[in-house]
């Protein structure tokens, strides 16, 4: 592949990631063409690009999702490459081909590789076939008890049953001992059949306590792949990861050059180009299993970022550009420790309620070694439409016990008013000893976490908060009254439905 | 000065507000000062401790952060919790409405007549009370039946003032 020069990149996203890719567009002199939907006119990649188009109506189906719309935007704009982020398009083959066929470099994998993966059977057979351990599991739907017998001799317990048609649970069964098996085998043959109308189940190794741990590849189009070394990514809420951090506490040099080889193989497996992520999960006897291939840049790749001191996106770039990796295995350095949170406007005293609403007030944490990525501003919306992410707070200190103590201290600094935030609950994991002495897996919060875990601020903070009150009250009583009635000539005082009035008035004027 | 109960998170705090916005808590053991820094921010010293609250009215409740940690408040003032208690307790069944003085007062003005029709938020007897005039109004529709005072009566907190039906 010659190497092509790319000098207007159209960035087909929005949010943080778009002006996470914008910034590196910006230091390699690379013009930014974003495209927006109605109500990100004013949105912050907007205000950052050097063009923008609008593409459509909030929904994303109609605008960030059309993908005819967005290329014949980038044909319009002169675009000579297209980066899709994460989420959206990114993992679309038919985008990056139809990118592709349009004349334009699509900054990501071939459109072959992104289907390979994305078939999560075929992603795990063509990996296997390259000698990448999976978890075991029967790849044909089992047809009998006997053969349950037959895997769990072989494998052990426990194990897993599952719906061959799966989803949401249904069908689903751990089973721990030989006594058990023969009616969860009848139990989910049973409930998959009503759910799915498809009796036919797998089996696979269940593990109990396992950690997710994945790895970060590069690769150019010329046969070079390293791997950048390993995030943990084991503290999630219902598969969504909240907190990542790298290194992993349980990866010591030994493994992590075993578990590197083994994710460089898998991408090799697929023909893999630019960044991935190959997503492995850990049992607590250091076995590890391949999960699945991301193609794409990962939410989390800001905590690679910061440990290597290696520009991702810029790497994609010119990786695209049919550049030759630069970046060599053996001169990769990495360095103490980088955590990130994601702070997401949803109430974790209210059972994770996702928060919508105008930001009114924005403060993000600041000062030595603090980074933050984020794509709304104060004024902005977190709409219905789009992910409750507001931003993506990452931090770096030379030891691990110094990030949680400096991720602490941020997350205290950060105040954001008018959506309810995670911040408690991350603020919880950083506090919590389980954490801070690596002692967890996927299922830290469902073991953990519960209504009422999180503490309130101390009660010298709550005398604050209601002398910061009363004065605010005070003066919503001393606005004149909107109605013409008179009724402020009695004085200060108020009723409940004079404020009521305040009230309407103000929001009017808003 | 105006009293407040201010609930933080199920906790309730007394504050006064006097003029300058001088504030005291009761529940706090020394002076607290309150100084507004920007859209949304003031500074809180209690002592020397200092704190920064950012805070704001949404839907007539509070909503602050502070320390990592959301917090929601809701501010009555004494009076308004006075007439909020009464008017529950005086809210018996058949939509028979008893309307009772929130506080030993001086009956100003009668606003309504027996056989008025009054609708939420209207006016029915205004009392005088550590020298502030307090209206008494409806929150709900209903003909008033019985007027059980007149003015320049004294009454005593409790005292049944008028019968809405």
């Amino acid at each position: 592949m010659r190497s092509r020069h790319i000098r207007k990149i159209l960035i087909a996203n929005r949010g943080e990631i778009a002006l996470r890719i914008m910034r590196t567009c910006r230091e390699m002199g690379v013009e930014t063409v974003a495209v927006f939907s109605d109500v990100d006119a004013v949105a912050p990649h907007v205000l950052y690009a050097d063009q923008a188009f609008h593409i459509g109506p909030a929904p994303s189906s109609r605008s960030y999702l059309n993908v005819e719309k967005i290329l014949d935007v980038a044909r319009h704009a002169g675009a000579d490459a297209i980066h899709p982020g994460y989420g959206f398009l990114a993992e679309n083959p038919d985008f990056a081909r139809k990118a592709r066929e349009a004349g334009m470099i699509f900054i990501g994998p071939p459109p072959e590789a992104i289907e390979a993966m994305g078939d999560k059977t075929e992603a795990r057979r063509i990996v296997r076939a390259s000698g990448v351990p999976v978890v075991p599991g029967t790849e044909a739907p089992l047809d009998s008890e006997a053969d349950a017998r037959a895997f769990c001799a072989e494998h052990g317990f426990p194990v897993l049953l599952k719906a061959a048609a799966g989803g949401g649970g249904k069908g689903m069964r751990i089973v721990h001992a030989s006594g058990d098996l023969g009616s969860a085998f009848r139990g989910a043959r049973s409930e998959a059949d009503s759910a799915f109308g498809d009796p036919r189940i797998y089996i696979e190794k269940y593990l109990e306590q396992p950690r997710h741990i994945e790895f970060q590849i590069l690769a150019d189009n010329h046969g070079n792949v390293v791997h950048l070394g390993e995030r943990e990514c084991s503290i999630q809420r219902r598969h969504q990861k909240i907190v990542e951090e790298s290194p992993s506490v349980i990866v010591d040099e030994e493994l992590r050059a075993t578990m590197g080889e083994t994710a460089v193989k898998a991408a090799r497996a697929c023909g893999y180009a630019n960044a991935g992520t190959i997503e492995f999960l850990v049992d607590g006897q250091g076995n590890f299993y391949f999960l699945e291939m991301n193609t794409r840049l990962q939410v989390e790749h800001p905590v690679t970022e910061e440990r290597t001191g290696i520009d991702l996106v810029e790497q994609q770039i010119r990786v695209a550009a049919g550049e030759h990796l630069t970046v060599r295995q053996e001169s990769i350095e990495s360095r103490g420790h980088a955590i990130e949170c994601r702070i997401c406007a949803e109430d974790p005293d209210n059972d994770f309620l996702p928060s919508t609403g105008t930001i009114l007030h924005l403060r993000p944490a600041q000062g030595p070694g603090v980074r933050e990525d984020r794509g709304i501003d104060e004024g902005g919306e977190i709409s219905v439409y789009y992910d409750s992410m507001v931003s993506k707070l990452v931090v770096w200190a030379p030891t691990r016990d110094a990030a949680i103590e400096k991720m602490k201290r941020a997350l205290r600094e950060y105040t954001i008013l008018g959506v309810r935030s995670n911040i408690p609950l991350l603020l919880y994991v950083m506090e919590h000893p389980k954490f801070r002495e690596g002692d967890f897996s996927t299922h830290f919060l469902d073991e953990h976490f519960r209504p009422g875990s999180l503490n309130s601020v101390s009660p010298e903070a709550m005398v604050a908060a209601a002398a910061v009150c009363a004065l605010l009250e005070s003066r919503v009583a001393e606005r004149p009254s909107p109605m013409a009635d008179g009724a402020d000539r009695r004085g200060r005082h108020h009723s409940s439905w004079k404020m009521q009035r305040i009230d309407l008035m103000r929001t009017r004027d808003d | 000065m105006t009293d407040y109960t201010v609930t933080v998170e199920g906790r309730e705090f007394r504050v006064s507000i006097g003029a300058d916005d001088v504030v005291q808590v009761r529940e706090a053991e020394g002076p607290v000062q309150v100084r507004t820094v920007g859209n949304h921010r003031f500074s809180v010293m209690i002592g020397p401790s200092t704190y920064h609250v950012v805070a704001a009215r949404q839907d007539g409740q509070y909503l602050l952060m502070l320390d990592g940690k959301h917090l929601a408040a809701s501010v009555e003032s004494e009076r308004d919790k006075l007439l909020r208690t009464y008017a529950r307790e005086g809210g018996g069944a058949h939509h028979r409405t008893e309307i009772h003085a929130p506080m030993p007062a001086l009956v100003v003005h009668v606003e309504v007549a027996v056989g008025d029709e009054v609708k939420p938020g209207q006016g029915l007897v205004i009392l005088e009370a550590m020298k502030m005039e307090n209206e008494i109004k409806a929150h709900q529709s209903g003909i008033v039946k019985e007027i059980h005072v007149e003015k320049g009566e004294t009454v005593e907190k409790g005292a049944l003032l008028i019968l809405l039906e």
